[in-house]
């Protein structure tokens, strides 16, 4: 992909994010710029309840929410920010080439899956059509 | 299953699934207190939903995507949040109403005060968003639902005067002991109830819950202009009965029992019990429904995985919203508010906020990046767009009526 | 590491001082150096300033929304007040406030359509399969 030309707030924005697989695994909350060379570039986007809270203006309640879920994650990682190097394609949703559980959302759902939903018989199986 | 017989179970759920407390609380008092005077408002309601909801069907198999899903990208973060809150606290509402609804039936056949049957019957609604599947769940309650044409089967049983009673609707007169403000109050409810926004989450998160493609447009228009008219002609039916037993009676609506009241006048007790059934129907299928909103509207709106297409596990944070909602509901009754209270509510409610509801669906369905090549005519948007007005001036007016008729006493 | 929302919303400046509205979105353009897995890198090329409800986001005039007609009048008007700035134009972004070089000259917000403009449309068939998948 090259040439084509994209309005932050219109195109970028609050896309959906799927990963390679075709899972649903949260929005693009924000996106991360950088400075090369005295121009703006877009290093890559940012995801996560901290990033969207932050974006609304919420600083405080960002930085704590993002705390929570790097505090969820076992090896304390950072997965708010996808590189563009992880992003397979931008067209009406923005896909991935991570797997969902490499990007911010899956911090919360583990959780919940671990804590909640695998106490419940049957959470193993879609009900069929 | 043959091709023609899907789409007859198709049409008959959704003339089935039509009705929920909202329409029959509004229909039945409305019906009592005014006769078949708003019976114009419901037909105006049905067609404004008809157009809105194959609109969203459209936008759902064009797009893969529900509408709610799609408000967040077109109108930003914020304006998504403001719509999120309203429509989550509405849909509570509704929910709780719902919930009631099915204890207040039960209740009925077993005898027992509806209360103590709420923690059983939120307990059942769960279990069944929880292991049944999406079609099975939307068919079953849908098909159940048609006991609800009993009332036809009463009315007609009533012999009553078919001139006079048109000449009724079609003439609107204001009855003596109401003043035009309970009648416009009335006209928004009933009209909040015909139009709930739930219903149209709920529809378009639904096709893509069944994997609806450009190819089954043809089965969701048939669906949606065959099914939906039909169910406001049930509506019709539980407001002229109202208005053939309760009104001469002097009776008004303020209990569900109130509501099938005129069915076990007129056909005594297999009447009734089959009205009940209706009930029942209706009102678990649309607990159901705006359970499964609370958790589409909230995930979609983050980015969440959701829907029943995939294992529990896969989509744990919008199964346990949907958990919390039903449970919230449930405590809500318990806390032993008045759930026709509730009910009324919830439409009025409703009714003033169908513009933040209706306004994004008709943008994304004029929007070539969704829709490709289905994006909407210009007759369709010119409907569309009348009926956005409408809403927007109901919508303004229904605080001050609620606020002046001190909800419609 | 600045964010794109700390550049939306941003007041604009000209080089004289007097305010031209807020940032109200920015162009990127594809012609950067290549990255492995996703393309050529992603450059802020400018900026579209307005005051107050220009450029409002629901894309009736930059991605083409077609109608009704009374809505797409009232908000190709309201997105027509604003006006674009190549980055070029820019001075400085620094303290919560772009600054215009002086004699910044503005530019139509979209391009002659000689490079392809995305996403492109109706994306039926990808989004489909992500929004049922398993």
């Amino acid at each position: 992909m090259s040439g084509r030309r994209f309005w932050a707030h219109l195109h970028l924005l609050d896309r959906q994010l799927v990963d390679r697989d075709g899972r649903l695994c949260g929005n693009v909350d924000d996106l991360e710029l950088e400075w090369r060379d005295g121009r703006l570039w877009v290093s890559g986007l940012r995801t996560g309840a901290g990033s969207l809270a932050r974006r609304l203006g919420a600083r405080v309640l960002g930085a704590w929410l993002d705390q929570v879920h790097r505090g969820v994650d076992p090896e304390r990682a950072d997965h708010t920010f996808i590189p563009l190097r992880h992003v397979a394609d931008l067209g009406d949703h923005v896909t991935l080439s991570l797997d969902r559980t490499e990007v911010a959302t899956w911090h919360g759902e583990r959780w919940v899956a671990d804590h909640v939903i695998a106490h419940i018989p049957g959470s193993g199986h879609a009900s069929d059509e | 299953m043959s091709r023609f017989l899907k789409i007859f179970l198709g049409v008959l759920t959704a003339i089935g699934g039509f009705v929920d407390i909202g329409d029959l609380v509004a229909n039945a008092e409305t019906g009592a207190r005014f006769g078949l005077g708003l019976a114009w408002v419901v037909l105006v309601g049905v067609v404004g939903i008809v157009v809105y909801a194959e609109m969203a069907g459209r936008v759902a198999a064009s797009s893969g995507r529900p509408v709610f899903d799609l408000v967040r990208e077109r109108l930003g973060p914020r304006v998504a949040l403001v719509n999120l809150l309203a429509s989550f606290f509405i849909n509570f509402l509704t929910l709780a109403a719902e919930l009631a609804g099915v204890a207040i039936a039960l209740s009925l056949l077993a005898g027992v005060s509806y209360v103590l049957l709420v923690p059983a019957v939120a307990f059942l609604v769960w279990v069944v968003v929880w292991r049944m599947s999406f079609g099975a769940i939307e068919h079953v309650f849908g098909i159940m639902g048609l006991a609800l044409l009993v009332f036809v089967v009463a009315l007609v049983h009533l012999s009553p005067d078919w001139t006079s009673m048109l000449h009724e609707a079609t003439h609107p007169a204001l009855p003596t002991e109401e003043t035009p403000f309970t009648y416009a109050f009335f006209a928004i409810a009933l009209f909040g109830a015909a139009m709930t926004p739930y219903e149209v989450f709920f529809f378009s998160s639904g096709a893509v819950e069944e994997g609806w493609t450009r190819r089954d447009l043809a089965t969701n228009r048939l669906n949606v202009y065959v099914g939906f008219p039909l169910g406001g002609l049930l509506s019709l039916a539980i407001m002229a009965v109202a208005s053939q037993v309760l009104r001469p009676a002097g009776i008004s609506v303020g209990t569900l029992p109130q509501v099938v009241l005129p069915v076990a006048v007129v056909l005594g007790k297999v009447g009734l019990a089959v009205a009940i059934l209706g009930v029942f129907a209706a009102t678990f299928g649309a607990a159901i429904e705006t359970g499964l909103s609370a958790g589409y509207t909230v995930a979609q709106y983050l980015g969440w995985q959701w829907g029943k297409f995939v294992r529990p596990r896969d989509a744990p944070r919008f199964h346990l919203v949907v958990l919390v909602s039903i449970v919230l509901g449930a405590l809500f009754l318990l806390s032993g508010i008045d759930p026709i209270m509730v009910t009324e509510y919830s439409i009025v409610l409703s009714a003033a906020a169908l513009p933040l509801t209706y306004f994004p669906i008709l943008v994304i369905a004029n929007d070539p990046e969704y829709m490709g090549t289905l994006t909407n005519g210009k007759v369709l948007n010119a409907i569309a767009m009348t009926y956005l007005c409408i809403l927007t001036i109901v919508a303004v007016a229904t605080v001050p009526l609620m606020i002046i008729t001190k909800g419609g006493a | 590491m600045p964010r794109m929302s700390e550049l939306l919303g941003t007041p604009v400046l000209d080089a004289e001082g007097t305010s031209r509205g807020r940032v109200k979105d920015v162009r990127v353009v594809q012609d950067g150096p290549y990255v492995e897995g996703f393309g050529a890198a992603l450059r802020v090329e400018g900026i579209l300033t307005g005051r107050g409800t220009a450029a409002v986001l629901l894309g009736f005039d930059r991605a083409g929304v077609k109608g009704p007609w009374p809505l797409v009048s009232l908000f190709r008007r309201l997105e027509h007040r604003a006006t674009y700035y190549s980055w070029e134009e820019i001075e400085t972004w620094d303290d919560g406030v772009v600054r215009l070089r002086a004699g910044a000259e503005p530019e139509a917000a979209t391009p002659a359509p000689s490079t392809s403009t995305t996403p492109t449309p109706g994306g039926s068939s990808a989004s489909g399969d992500s929004s049922t998948g398993s």
